[in-house]
């Protein structure tokens, strides 16, 4: 399923993540993080968002994060409600 | 399990999410409805639903106030909470027609997401729900708490909130009557200074006078409050095990009826302190 308009979800706050997300021209899945934790938690935020996107079966999309030391849930939980905002 | 405190936290903060098992609250209460904007009422949802799924929240009683039923919310709220599966919805400005259709959509969707353990708190926050509230609280098993909303009741009365809540005074009798007649949970109001501690206590000790199990809290500076309120004090422990014991020793002599510091002891007062001794061997 491919992203047929750009939509975001999420905020600045501490413990959240702001997410967009936009069609990719490509067709595959390209993330782009920024993460206060980036350094310790770069692979596990792309892991989840990464299984989070295939469960949606999202096949093509440019997913844009800008992480504030958001937990897994929350992390899955904007990216869906990115994912439902852009049907 | 003991309710006296319930926290609301608003659906849509992760941070507050996060931080909610240090309050020591004896319920918590995730909100859809009015803490939430209404165009972020589908990501708060989805993020309460992710919330639940992922932690190990069996310390409290996990509860989520979803949006009225006649708002375009409601469906959906109702679908992804019963994926989550709480251990109770709240529902607002309830009525007896709002429960029935609560209960039908919740026997619509038992297939496809058993919910038969689901329980329900409701709030009556309208004059016609006071008014109609023995209904209400009848209208489902599920129920097991009502919450006086006040601060909808009085823009619903018309009338402005005052700081001794004189406008609160019938409602709040009511549904604290209302509540002891059904055998359900009564949660006192909301207090919305949340600043003003020496008010809010005031407050909540007006509510226990009048049969409130307990209050809401919407801010965590306020749990500890309630719990001091609502604790049963050594003066009043001390005094219903001595009641029990004057009246295990009058059984003892054959006596029915009994006196305990010059005051006689009857039924309903040796009940009262049975019912302190319990509930002291519960917190």
């Amino acid at each position: 399923m491919d992203i047929n308009k750009p939509s975001q979800a999420g905020t600045l706050e501490s413990n959240d993540v702001y997410v967009q997300l936009l069609p990719n021209p490509n067709g595959n899945i390209e993330i782009k993080l920024k993460s206060i934790v980036y350094k310790q938690f770069k692979d596990q935020i792309l892991q989840v968002a990464n299984q989070t996107l295939k469960d949606l079966q999202i096949t093509s999309c440019v997913l844009i994060m800008d992480d504030q030391g958001a937990l897994d849930h929350t992390i899955k939980a904007r990216i869906e409600s990115a994912v439902k905002r852009s049907l | 399990m003991i309710k006296q405190t319930a926290l609301f936290i608003p659906g849509n903060q992760p941070k507050m999410h996060i931080s909610a098992d240090v309050f020591g609250a004896d319920c918590l209460i995730f909100d859809l409805e009015d803490s939430v904007a209404i165009h972020q009422k589908d990501s708060a949802r989805l993020l309460v639903k992710e919330m639940i799924q992922a932690f190990d929240l069996s310390y409290t009683e996990v509860i989520v106030r979803i949006n009225p039923v006649d708002s375009s919310f409601y469906q959906d709220d109702l679908k992804e909470m019963l994926q989550a599966r709480p251990d109770a919805l709240m529902i607002p400005k309830a009525t007896k027609a709002v429960i029935e259709k609560v209960e039908a959509d919740l026997k619509h969707y038992n297939d496809i997401y058993p919910n038969e353990t689901l329980k329900l708190y409701i709030i009556i926050e309208t004059a016609m729900g006071v008014e109609t509230a023995l209904e209400t609280c009848l209208a489902s098993k599920r129920i097991i708490g009502v919450l006086l909303g006040g601060e909808d009741l009085c823009t619903d009365m018309k009338v402005t909130p005052t700081k001794q809540r004189i406008e609160l005074q019938y409602p709040r009798s009511k549904i604290a009557m209302t509540a002891a007649a059904c055998n359900i949970m009564a949660w006192d109001t909301p207090f919305v200074d949340i600043d003003d501690h020496d008010g809010f206590k005031e407050d909540a000790l007006m509510a226990k006078a009048l049969g409130f199990g307990g209050k809401v809290c919407i801010h965590p500076n306020q749990i500890d409050i309630v719990k001091e309120v609502f604790a049963i004090s050594e003066k009043q422990l001390k005094e219903a095990q001595e009641i029990i014991e004057a009246y295990e020793l009058a059984q003892q002599q054959g006596l029915g009826a009994f006196s305990y510091r010059g005051k006689m002891i009857d039924k309903p007062i040796l009940e009262r302190a049975q019912q302190i001794v319990a509930a002291s061997s519960k917190e």
